[in-house]
This record gives structure tokens, sequence and C-alpha cells, in this order.
């Protein structure tokens, strides 16, 4: 039986809107980033976030590393409250949780030779030290598909597939249970993606991993992914198995999204162009934050009541109002 | 159908101080007016510096070497830079992949159209201000009369790129370079804007040229492909054919690393190896350290791009060419 690793419950995230402090005081309005999302994932299971830009994923994944905190909600990690952990406590939890970042050129010290980067979290959580170290940084760099010849060597001595390889490195250096993939694949080359995908796919089997994994691609989200949340201004629309979202997509929003991505096929039908962008997280529309763009769009309903997430047959759930039923629906 | 512009030959190289790098080596294509062609390629295998080299704005330390860029018949390479002020911009534009360094950050997006229009046409003050509303209304941007005297940065990411497509439509190029012009974008507003470019195409029978790292954007708006590497022109054919019977052992691994959206994949076939450095090449074909297929010849004799069917060339010894069917050149 599946063991649930993560719980996330009704997280919100406002951000002020104004720059500093003092613009603050003149300009009391707010990003609503992240406004009331839940899901759980299994242990050794991937979830895949998926969203446009501005729909919150990233901050998600933030909160969950615990390199922001949230405004309010609830985040348990193998039954411990992640958000309550201070000092010594949240310091062990990180030792669980890590990250991989989108742009490796940024995300690595370009002052640091390779092994004193994947070096650098076994220090500071005091795992290993002397000799044992350099072994441990070779296995790691062995892990990722480095050899051991990469330890003296600079970031900008390296390809874009391999810093990537020395982000996750350092992410599994210290034997993390959990990792949150922020676009890990999205600044490299096609065929490099392929490697890396590839990589994190073999590392979970190999050291029974748990992903959340933040991606705008929904190609590489469905290859990832068991199952997948669809995020739109802040809010998750739909959420459930990798299949059924790719095959029978039930909100609105995310078959648009299906249908907007090009097939690398000329004979495939022609994309279907959602009409308008966005709206600002700030003013977010009233009721369905989807229906000024939305093609099924049922009238008065949309404008005014939020939909509730709602477990469909098949056990996706959606937040539209075309599945809440009951006295609104014809 | 009439050609639009022919390369033939080009060869474009870097003097730095490391070494010489051979961003394009010998290519040879042409464009139909009314076509738009696809130009796939990982970084750094000369898609852009192909482009620069038509637009002439290679700059020290690189230099176009040698070939002919007959635009219309006449050779750019033979034209003064007096007369090439005047190609750029109103008979070939480009928009580059990142709208936020392409465009000037203190002038007004209707300042920066109104600019080109002055440049290239009679029109008065009035007049030119009152075309650039039309421009941005033309590639969708809501509230043109407002938006024409914002700043860049005012604008959605979306937004800019399409100012940036209405700035290079303004005087109605017969060829439109496009560099990646959606990589940053969210694929909603990806397909929003290969349907303004193919609206535009159809109507002033613009040639297209696009370069992408993308298969499935090019299967999905392209007619003809070619497809790049390490600064040579290694598969050409038009869509159909291409994704069809894809023939270099490159263009199938670029294929085959695609995650698929319909059926399964339990694994990615990625490309093994990275791209090679352009100063340092391998002798022979330079795809051979990455290929599965080569033989003695691969590691010592540079293909040539032969045709193996009509319309279809291939750079590879391993391709069987048909009896009869002699090289294009050479």
């Amino acid at each position: 039986m599946a063991e649930e690793l993560l719980h996330v419950q009704d997280l919100v995230k406002y951000f002020p809107a104004a720059g500093d402090w003092f613009a603050q005081i003149f300009d009391r309005r707010v990003v609503r980033a992240v406004d009331g999302i839940s899901f759980e994932i299994d242990r050794g299971t991937t979830l895949g976030l998926v969203g446009e830009s501005g729909s919150g994923k990233t901050t998600t994944g933030r909160i969950i590393a615990r390199l922001i905190g949230p405004s309010r909600g609830e985040v348990v990690f193998d039954g411990i409250d992640l958000l309550a952990l201070r000092g010594q406590a949240l310091k062990a939890i990180r030792k669980r949780i890590q990250m991989i970042f989108q742009d490796p050129a940024s995300s690595l010290n370009p002052r640091k030779t390779v092994g004193q980067i994947v070096a650098e979290p076994l220090r500071v959580h005091g795992m290993v030290k002397g000799k044992d170290l350099e072994k441990r940084l070779v296995h790691t760099l062995e892990l990722a598909g480095l050899s051991a010849r990469f330890l003296n060597r600079y970031p900008h001595e390296l390809s874009g597939g391999q810093r990537q390889r020395v982000g996750i490195a350092r992410a599994l250096a210290v034997g993390p249970e959990f990792i949150v993939c922020d676009e890990p694949v999205t600044a490299l080359d096609v065929s490099i993606q392929a490697q890396i995908l590839n990589l994190l796919m073999d590392l979970q089997d190999e050291l029974s991993l748990t992903y959340l994994f933040i991606a705008h691609d929904l190609s590489v989200v469905k290859h990832v992914s068991d199952r997948v949340a669809v995020m739109y201004l802040g809010k998750i629309v739909e959420i459930g198995e990798v299949d059924e979202i790719f095959t029978t997509p039930k909100h609105p929003y995310t078959q648009a999204l299906l249908a907007a991505v090009p097939r690398p096929d000329p004979m495939a039908p022609p994309r279907k162009v959602l009409h308008g962008e966005v709206p600002s997280p700030i003013n977010p529309p009233p009721g369905c934050r989807f229906h000024p763009r939305c093609e099924r769009f049922l009238g008065d309903i949309c404008r005014e009541r939020e939909p509730e997430l709602v477990t469909l047959d098949g056990g996706t759930q959606v937040s539209c109002h075309l599945y809440s039923g009951g006295d609104w629906k014809g | 159908m009439r050609e639009l512009l022919r390369v033939e030959g080009l060869v474009t190289r870097f003097y730095t101080d490391e070494g010489v790098v051979k961003a394009v080596d010998g290519s040879w294509f042409a464009l139909e007016a009314d076509e738009a062609l696809g130009v796939v390629g990982e970084s750094g295998s000369g898609k852009t510096v192909t482009a620069l080299s038509i637009m002439r704005l290679i700059e020290n330390p690189g230099r176009i070497e040698s070939g002919r860029i007959l635009f219309r018949g006449e050779d750019l390479l033979e034209k003064p830079e007096r007369e090439m002020r005047r190609i750029r911009g109103k008979e070939i534009s480009m928009v580059f992949q990142d709208s936020l360094s392409s465009l000037n950050p203190t002038l007004t997006i209707g300042a920066q159209i109104a600019r080109v229009l002055k440049y290239h046409t009679r029109l008065t003050r009035r007049a030119r201000w009152q075309r650039a509303v039309k421009l941005l209304e033309a590639v969708g941007i809501p509230e043109p009369a407002k938006r024409v005297s914002h700043y860049p940065h005012q604008l959605s990411g979306g937004m800019r790129q399409r100012a940036l497509i209405a700035m290079a439509i303004s005087c109605n190029p017969k060829l439109l370079i496009l560099d990646e012009p959606t990589t940053a974008l969210d694929v909603t507003i990806e397909a929003q804007i290969f349907g303004l470019i193919g609206e535009l195409k159809d109507e002033f029978r613009m040639g297209v040229f696009l370069i992408t790292h993308d298969l499935s954007v090019v299967a999905s708006f392209c007619q003809q492909v070619i497809i790049m590497y390490a600064g040579k022109i290694v598969e050409e054919a038009d869509v159909q054919e291409l994704y069809g019977n894809p023939l270099h052992p490159y263009t199938l691994g670029l294929l085959r690393s695609i995650p698929p959206l319909e059926e399964e994949a339990e694994r990615l076939e990625s490309i093994p190896g990275e791209v090679p450095d352009l100063i340092n090449l391998p002798p022979g074909c330079n795809f051979s350290p990455r290929c599965a297929l080569t033989d003695e010849r691969c590691w010592h004799e540079e293909p040539e791009l032969a045709e193996v069917s009509p319309g279809h060339r291939v750079a590879c010894h391993r391709v069987a060419v048909p009896v009869g069917v002699g090289e294009i050149h050479g």
C-alpha cells in the first residue's frame, strides 16, 4: 500500500505587491501567488506540477523546501509539521528534503570547484569528514553521471548538461528522500534534456526518491510523473493520475493547455489557441479565476461563485462548475 | 512559388584568442516567398550565426569568409553597408529571443516603432504614430491606443514579444527572421504568436526563417526543415518527409529524445555525449563521436550533403544514396 510522505493542506502565500517597506505603507495590495492549495505525494512517486508563469508552482516548491515561509496552511512531511520546525530540527529535516534548480549556471557558485560545491551540504550538516569525504564525493558525482575528474573543475568549464548534473549531485550528497525539482531541464538542449530526465528517473528507482516535479513543458511532466496537478493563478484546477489527466483532461484550462501543445508530427491537428493572457495575481477575477478565458463559460455561476474541488470517477479532482453538479447545472 | 532567398556555400568564422570557431561551415539552402523554413539545432549548431550572416550583422572577431547570399536574386554580400541599412528592417527583419534586451527600455513602444517607420518611410509624425497603434492592434495587443505609450517593462513577456513582431513587420518585410521567438514564453502564448505569424505570412506572402530547437514547433508551423549540427546542415527536407522518413542519425536522435504526449515511453532515447567544441572539431563527420552507426569512413572523411530523394538531402556516409542521384554541389 502506498505510504503518504508529503501532505499539503490549504497552503497560501501572499507577497506584498509593492517593493520595499516604505512603499508598502502606501500600497497594501498583495500578490496572491498561492491561494489555498492541497495535495499529497506518496513515497517513491512523482507529482508533476504544471502551469504557466504566475500560476504559483515555483512558490509552492519553495515553501515545501522551506526556502520561504507560507502565509497560511500546513505542510506535513512524514508525519512532521514542517512549518513548525525551528533550529536543529529544521536543519535535520533539510537533509531529507533537497532542491534542484532551473538554471544550473546561476545556482552554482562560480568561485568554487565542483568538489567544493558538492561537499558544501555535507560540511553544513557535519556528515562526512577527512578521507571519507573524497570517497563520498566521488560516489555522489558518479550517481549523477560525472566522473571523479570533475572534482577540481569550475562551473564555467562545464557544459549546461554537466552543470545540471552537479546541481543534482549537490542535492543527492546528503542522501535526501524528497527532492523538489524546479524546471530542471528547461534550460537544456533537447538531446541533453533526455539524458537528465533518464538520470532523474533512474535515481528515483535506485534510491527510492520522491519528487515534486515543477515544469511548464507538458510532455516532460507526462513522462516523469505518476500524478499531475495543474495550477492556474494560485489554485489547483485539476489533480489526478497522469494517464487520466492526459487522456481525458476534465478542466477546460487543462484541455486548452493540452490543445495548445505542438506535436512533433506535421500531420497532427493544428494547435488550438487559448485567447487572452493569465490575469494579474494581484487582482484575480472573481468566481472561477479562469472564467474570462473559458470556452465553456456557463454564465453567472462562473463569474460569482468559486468552484470547489470535486472528485470524479477515476479519481481525478477538478474545480469547475461543469462538474459541480446539482442545481446549477443545465 | 518564387525563390526569395538562396544561400550558397556560406562560411562564417570567428577568430577568437582560443582559436578559429567554424560557426557556419558551408551552408546551402533556399527559401521560397510565403514559405516557412525551420532551422533546428542545439546550442552552437550555427543557426543564429546563419541568420546574422544573412542580415550582415556579423561583428569582429567574426567574418563571413565565403559564399553568396542571394536575396531576390541579388547578392547581399556585395552590397555596400548603406544599402544594407535600407534593407534591414524594411526588406528583411529579425525578431530576437530576448524581448527585454532587444527593446530600448527608455523609449515607449510607440516611439520605437515610429523610429523604424521614420527611417524607412515618408510617413508624417502623426501617421507614424497611427500606424504604430494599428500594428499593435494587428498583433493582438489589447487596448493598443493605450499600450502604444507604455514602456517595455510595463508589458508582459508575451506582449513584448508581440510588440517586437509589430516592429519587425512595420514595413511589410519580404523575409522575417525569427530567432527562438517563443522560447521564454508559455505554451498558450506561443500558440497565439505562431497563429499570428502564420496569418501575416499568408496575408503578405512573407518568407519566414524560423530558428528553434523545438521540433514540435517546426512540425506545426513550417513547410521546410533544415537540421544543423556543429556548423553544418546535416539534413533537409519538407516537413512531411522529414518527420515521416528521418534519415540522419542526429535527426533520429532528436526526434526520439522528445517525450511523447500521446503514447507511453518507458525510457527516452538520448543522444550520448555533448555538442563538440567548434574550435576542435573531430576529424571526419562532426557527429561521429556521438553516433551509434559509425564505421571507419565516418572517422576520416567528411560526408557531403547529398540528395537521397527529390528534395531530401542528408549528409551521412551510412545513408544509402540511390545510384544516379548525384551530390548537388562540390
